[in-house]
């Protein structure tokens, strides 16, 4: 991993990966069993969307399934199948990240 | 025991235009390397926190390549990767808990310095979600990474 770790932004690390997920029962039992936490449950309205979080070390996993019809997760599970949908980063001023910049990636500063 | 993500994956089309645009967006992008015999190459973003942004973009059409479908559908985030204190432990749970994890496989990458970095690789056998050990001369104290991909049931 590169030495260099500071950055303009002030971006310190990484907060939240949310994934999408298609069988939210499945990925509890997998990560359960490796984190050996119950993991929480939780909704995501920005999301439209439910599912489990884990949190590993300084890290957060959310992996949310649809709710509703207008949930955006639809349209990526169809296309992509269950994969990491989100992420959020730590430090410097909070804000989304423009996807034309960042190359498809749906990034923030949280 | 998993110790938190290793990093991020998130495939680009044209490597040197995603490191200006991140360059842009304020973070220190460093060239990594190329991944030799899958036909990808990468820059790396490092973070305090001990995670990493991968930005990687294949330099030849590799259509048998796990992230080359979701390129074409517009890239970004296909990928993540968790690190672990204890791999063997960790596949053991992985495996009781209906995973199925497959076996090891040999990775490198070439740096633009000549260094080369090796690894290995486990994969899911639907190849939906993998994992990955990892051992790095630049980072020695990180004996031991894992991979989680796309996280799709197959059990």
């Amino acid at each position: 991993m590169p030495r260099e770790r500071s950055h303009a932004n002030g971006v310190t690390g990484v907060g939240t990966l949310t994934v999408a997920v298609d069988d939210v029962a499945r990925l509890r039992r997998w990560y359960a069993a490796v984190t050996k936490q119950p993991g929480a449950d939780i909704t995501r309205p920005d999301l439209a969307g439910a599912g489990v979080r884990f949190v590993v070390g300084p890290h957060t996993l959310d992996f949310v399934a649809p709710t509703s019809a207008s949930s955006p997760l639809l349209a990526w599970l169809d296309t992509r199948g269950p994969s990491p949908y989100a992420a959020t980063f730590t430090g410097g001023r909070a804000g989304a990240l423009d996807p034309a910049k960042t190359h498809g990636a749906r990034l923030a500063l949280a | 025991m998993l110790q938190g993500i290793d990093h991020l994956v998130i495939a680009v089309r044209d490597l040197d235009a995603a490191t200006k645009d991140y360059r842009d967006l304020g973070f220190t992008v460093v060239p990594g390397g190329r991944h030799t015999g899958i036909g990808t190459y990468n820059s790396l973003i490092a973070f305090r926190d001990g995670a990493y942004l991968e930005l990687i973009a294949f330099y030849e059409p590799r259509d048998d390549h796990r992230w080359w479908a979701p390129l074409q559908k517009g890239g970004g985030l296909v990928d993540y990767c968790l690190q672990t204190d204890d791999l063997p432990a960790d596949t053991r749970v992985l495996r009781a808990a209906g995973i199925d994890v497959g076996e090891p496989e040999q990775r490198d990458r070439k740096r633009a310095d000549g260094k080369e970095i090796r690894w290995v690789s486990r994969c899911h056998a639907a190849r939906t979600a993998g994992w990955r050990h990892s051992s790095s001369p630049t980072r020695p104290d990180a004996t031991s990474a894992c991979r989680a991909s796309a996280a799709t049931p197959t059990a």
